[in-house]
């Protein structure tokens, strides 16, 4: 048991932090929803942190990695490649999309990707993304969302890899990337309520707002050493119970953020729905927290007869 | 009258309201901003008060029927039945709050001017009392109004003011008696939004629509017979304004809720026993809030409403965001039900202004704490 | 970073699982019914503490010097895990091992230490903390309890009430003032409960029979030599002591096992099917489990010897947050636990529901970590 960061782990993540400090990163333009950081993405993908899981180091300098990389305001598509995609043993061509149940589900990324993964069956297949089938669904949540138009003439490959291979990788990436988004998020507020006042003192010093952030960065460090614990391990059951933490907990964290920034964080002039709002989108994957839940029961206990 | 007849008054009248809202129901979706709104909101009114069904329980002098509170009641019932565009529209100002106030605070001849205007869909209200530096701390607003002669000259900024961009009228707080303290030497004025040095800037909202705006006043000339409640009294209007803007003002939503709620369980698949078990929860909720909605409006039927509305106002404010949460997860993302324009990702955005708008849930609960269980009074 | 265990702390885990398996009589579950402070535990804790220091297990984190096998801070908690989590058989002698024993070898003169550290590890004697006072509970400082030097000593004067185990305590952690100075004015000694002048008053409690009890000093003599530590020192020990304590019960281990149980039960009674159930089974799980990897943490910062820090406020909600939330998924769902199905159920209920108050009331730990953790302004 070590919290603390091993040599090769802050290595990583140096090097990441010289990449990120060297990119001027443009903030997203007033008034837009998404805020897909192309530019970043291929920059990172340049510098190799995409394939850091696939050429062998730790799945959790991975999940550092994403954790990192979901802190920008702008959202890149690290957590399936470093993460998830992996499992196929494949190299497909990225970035990917991800989608549970069905290939014609919405999928996050899926207008700028290049492969899209799917369970369907109980099969995961890649589909190679044909950007002329891909229906961009115009939507509140912060990252590019697409759905395929049709299957007429897609090939989908199966992979040879379990389902729950796929699955337990999505929830750990859940952990990674969601644990970066609250900890940005949480910065941002706390900024926010140090620096307005109302009543003649900073709004930050009234208990109500208090202890609510306090709770907020409780889940914040749940999150994190969850998530963390869970790319360690890369164990089924801790990635469900991840997962199942991170959603039960984006409601309240998100809903507690937005209110102490009043009418000013309902706006698009602020970035926090940056934040929120890919956390928002976390809320319904696979199936919701009620699916984690109860995937959690199933692994520590067994499955319901 | 007795009981029984007052129960077949209702029936009856309840007959009448869902024969007229079948009949007359738009059958566009109301656009959610610009130009385009005010028009259809308008449109609305008009026909909904040329069919009598405006102003149901305000006086007979102001255009109003005078009818008692149980027959608002049916009335917004069958609204919600009906599915009627929602009252949450660019008239919620004028006819939930800044009519009301008028016709509290206001003279002889701003009623008699205002408010049967407002009951024919003719003119639309916005709401004036935020500043950049003022928001929960009302009171540490600073937009100036300097009495000269019969004019009150206005500079300054207003912002989160819904609807400013296509508003006739405003309701407008100011300080008037810059020696005063706070809460004193403020002034309550209506202010028309075309008169000349009147900027507005929209502001686009999370929830996607241009709702609300950034007003600049440069040299505003008001007249002095404007002000509603007295000059340097404004507090106290602003009050009145609050009283009705956080206990009845929301009847409508407050009993539509329920419906939506039970929508959702009427599509709720059998394979979904937890969401199921979630909507069933809510729905016991939203019965509890339509118990206390209606004690509470017939218990207020005359004069200002009591501090107890907040207490209905929070409730609803934090059961919409649950409801419209669960909504999303019930139909996902995709589903037209959702992305549609005034489908449950737009309730969801707008939900989340509800603990906001009006008073932050904070200050609401400090109120509650102080005014309705009667705690001592901390630092604010 | 990494979150395994060593292959030595699993042998000493199962070292001390097969222990206890040995060791604890087959109807110890309607002893741990009792509460630690009850004479039944008390008396159990004097027949287990030495079998358990014989086995090396009783302070495996001391120094070597003090009895101890110089172990580390996850010793300790590996130990406070296993026996917290099947009721605590060392009855109220957690407190000693915990804070007291440590507090006593930092700051204690080496009289002290000669003389109450060997004691503690004979295991026969029970010790109580006389902090909280009627008028002085999350506001310690307030404490009222007065110590008069007298040729000496110091005579002391006063009431201490919730002192849990003082029943059977035979010292009390005693904090009294000297001076009106705050925090500077207060000093700590280390009483004779057996000293005359002493009088202890059970508190009948839903917490269980034995905990908590008011103690009333009348001018008690207590010897210079029982000062512990130097003047104006107090407050610094006591926020050590604090530290230690306030991380200190693994509560978060008793509430995951009785998750166990409770899945035991469910299927037995064909009832872990119900998807509602599974939901929130998964839920509660993973809020314990978030808890017990905040505290680790703490253990991991402890174990590097760093400056205990307000991440330990932190955790120690998070430990509340799980515990209720295991608590209230109990009484919901199984409450024939707590009306004879599992003995142990009622235990774990009635630690739980002290959780928030015992070592420092659950806002307390709010505020500091807002101040002291997120750095949030004060009021001005
Ligand atoms: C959709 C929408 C429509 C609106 N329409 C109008 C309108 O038409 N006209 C108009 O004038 N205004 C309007 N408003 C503005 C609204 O009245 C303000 O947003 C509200 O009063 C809060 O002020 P603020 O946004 O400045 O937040 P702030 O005052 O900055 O508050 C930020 C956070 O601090 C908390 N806080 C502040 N003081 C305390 C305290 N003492 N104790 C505990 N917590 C505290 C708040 O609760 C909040 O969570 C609208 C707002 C919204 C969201
Ligand atoms: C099972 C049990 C065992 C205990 N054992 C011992 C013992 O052995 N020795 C001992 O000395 N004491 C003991 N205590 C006492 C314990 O330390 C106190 O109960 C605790 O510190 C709270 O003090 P109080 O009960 O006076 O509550 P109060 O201080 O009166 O607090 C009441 C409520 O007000 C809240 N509150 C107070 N101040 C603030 C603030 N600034 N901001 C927000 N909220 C605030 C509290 O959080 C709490 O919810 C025990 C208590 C329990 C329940």
């Amino acid at each position: 048991m070590d919290y603390d960061l091993n040599e090769q782990q802050a290595e990583v993540l140096n090097g990441l932090e010289q990449l990120i400090q060297s990119i001027t990163i443009e903030p997203p333009h007033e008034g837009v929803f998404v805020a897909w950081g192309a530019d970043l993405d291929a920059k990172v993908a340049e510098a190799g942190y995409y394939d850091i899981v696939a050429a062998g180091l730790d799945l959790i300098d991975g999940a550092l990695v994403v954790e990192r990389l979901s802190q920008l305001p702008l959202s890149v598509e690290a957590a399936i490649s470093v993460l998830i995609a992996p499992v196929t043993g494949l190299e497909l061509p990225r970035p990917f999309a991800i989608a549970s149940g069905s290939a014609l589900a919405p999928a996050r990324f899926l207008p700028v990707a290049k492969t899209l993964l799917v369970d369907q069956d109980n099969q995961l297949f890649a589909i190679e993304v044909d950007q002329a089938n891909v229906e961009t669904i115009d939507t509140l949540f912060a990252y590019p969302y697409g759905k395929l138009k049709s299957l007429d003439g897609v090939k989908m490959t199966p992979m040879n890899v379990p389902v729950a291979d796929f699955h337990r990788r999505w929830r750990i990436s859940m952990a990674a990337e969601a644990g970066g988004l609250m900890k940005s998020a949480l910065d941002l507020v706390i900024q926010h309520v140090t620096d307005r006042r109302a009543f003649g003192r900073p709004i930050g010093s009234f208990q109500a707002v208090q202890h609510r952030l306090v709770m907020a960065a409780e889940v914040t460090e749940g999150v994190r050493w969850l998530g963390m614990r869970a790319a360690w391990s890369d164990d089924d059951a801790d990635a469900a119970l991840a997962a199942t933490y991170v959603q039960d907990s984006i409601p309240k964290f998100c809903t507690d953020l937005h209110q102490f920034c009043g009418a000013m964080g309902l706006t698009l002039e602020f970035p926090l729905h940056y934040y929120t709002y890919r956390l928002r989108a976390l809320l319904g994957e696979l199936g919701g927290g009620s699916g984690q839940a109860r995937a959690t029961t199933a692994l520590n206990w067994g499955a319901a007869a | 009258m007795s009981a029984e007849n007052m129960m077949s008054d209702l029936e009856e009248f309840r007959a009448e309201a869902r024969a007229w809202l079948e009949a007359h129901i738009p059958t566009e979706h109301a656009p959610i901003d610009g130009p385009e709104s005010r028009t259809y909101a308008l449109d609305w009114q008009r026909k909904m008060g040329e069919g009598g069904w405006t102003g149901l329980t305000w006086p007979k002098e102001y255009g109003g029927r005078a009818l008692n509170v149980a027959k608002q009641i049916v009335w917004f019932e069958e609204y919600a039945r009906a599915k009627a565009p929602s009252t949450h529209d660019s008239s919620f100002v004028g006819l939930n709050h800044a009519g009301p106030t008028v016709m509290a605070c206001g003279t002889e001849e701003q009623k008699a001017f205002h408010l049967p205007k407002l009951l024919k869909g003719e003119v639309i209200w916005c709401q004036g009392f935020s500043e950049p530096n003022a928001g929960s701390d009302l009171a540490g607003l600073r937009t100036r109004g300097v009495v000269e002669g019969d004019e009150i000259v206005v500079n300054g900024t207003k912002i989160w003011s819904s609807y400013a961009d296509i508003a006739d009228w405003q309701e407008l707080l100011i300080r008037t008696d810059p020696e005063a303290q706070r809460h004193s030497g403020l002034s309550w004025v209506i202010c028309k939004m075309d008169t000349p040095g009147i900027t507005v800037r929209p502001i686009k909202t999370m929830a996607g629509p241009r709702k609300y705006s950034e007003i600049f006043y440069d040299n505003v000339r008001i007249p002095l017979s404007n002000v509603v409640g007295g000059l340097h009294n404004g507090w106290k209007t602003a009050m009145s304004t609050f009283a009705f803007e956080r206990g009845t003002a929301s009847l409508a939503l407050q009993i539509l809720l329920i419906y939506k709620v039970e929508a959702l369980l009427a599509a709720c698949p059998a394979n979904r026993p937890v969401l199921k078990d979630r909507l069933a929860g809510l729905r016991a909720e939203a019965a509890a809030i339509r118990a206390m909605t209606y004690r509470f409006a017939i218990d207020n039927e005359h004069g200002v409403p009591g501090a107890e509305g907040s207490v209905i106002r929070l409730y609803f404010a934090e059961l919409s965001k649950r409801v419209t949460a669960a909504a999303i997860d019930l139909f996902g993302l995709a589903h037209r039900e959702v992305l549609a324009d005034h489908g449950w990702a737009f309730d969801y955005f707008d939900a989340y202004s509800e603990t906001i708008a009006g008073g932050t849930a904070e200050i609401q609960r400090d109120l509650i704490g102080e005014r309705v269980l009667g705690l001592p009074r901390g630092g604010r | 970073m990494e979150f395994g265990w060593t292959e030595q702390q699993q042998a000493y885990r199962q070292r001390i699982r097969d222990f206890l398996d040995k060791t604890l009589p087959d109807d110890w579950d309607n002893i741990a019914l009792h509460g630690p402070g009850s004479p039944q535990q008390t008396a159990y804790s004097k027949e287990f503490c030495p079998k358990l220091h014989a086995e090396g297990l009783f302070v495996p984190h001391w120094p070597e010097k003090f009895g101890g096998r110089g172990g580390d801070s996850w010793d300790h908690f590996i130990l406070g895990e296993e026996l917290w989590q099947v009721g605590e058989p060392r009855g109220a002698q957690y407190m000693s091992v915990n804070w007291i024993g440590p507090v006593l070898m930092r700051y204690g003169s080496p009289e002290q230490q000669a003389k109450f550290l060997p004691e503690i590890l004979g295991g026969k004697v029970t010790w109580c903390q006389g902090f909280s006072e009627p008028s002085a509970g999350s506001d310690l400082a307030a404490l009222r309890t007065h110590a008069e030097p007298v040729e000496g000593g110091y005579s002391v004067t006063g009431a201490k009430v919730w002192t849990s185990y003082a029943g059977l305590g035979d010292y009390c952690f005693l904090l009294a003032r000297t001076s009106s100075d705050r925090k500077g004015g207060i000093v700590i000694l280390l009483v004779d409960m057996d000293s005359p002048g002493i009088q202890v008053k059970d508190i009948p409690s839903v917490i269980g029979r034995g905990d908590i009890h008011e103690v009333f000093f009348d001018e008690v003599f207590v010897p210079a030599d029982r000062l512990l530590g130097e003047i104006g020192q107090a407050w610094e020990i006591i926020n050590f002591g604090l530290a230690n304590e306030r991380i200190g019960i693994p509560r978060y281990a008793f509430s995951e096992k009785m998750l166990h149980r409770a899945v035991e039960r469910l299927k037995k009674d064909g009832r872990y099917n119900d998807p509602v159930i599974q939901d929130r089974l998964g839920r509660v799980l993973a809020l314990c489990q978030a808890a017990r990897l905040l505290v680790y943490k703490v253990i991991d910062e402890r174990s590097k010897a760093k400056e205990p820090n307000a991440y330990g406020n932190l955790a120690r909600w998070s430990v509340v947050r799980a515990d209720q939330a295991v608590n209230d998924f109990m009484t919901e769902f199984m409450p024939d636990g707590l009306l004879g199905a599992d003995p142990l159920q009622t235990a774990h209920h009635q630690r739980a529901i002290a959780a928030g108050i015992a070592s420092g009331a659950a806002e307390i730990q709010l505020n500091l970590a807002a101040r002291r953790h997120l750095n949030l302004p004060g009021d001005r």
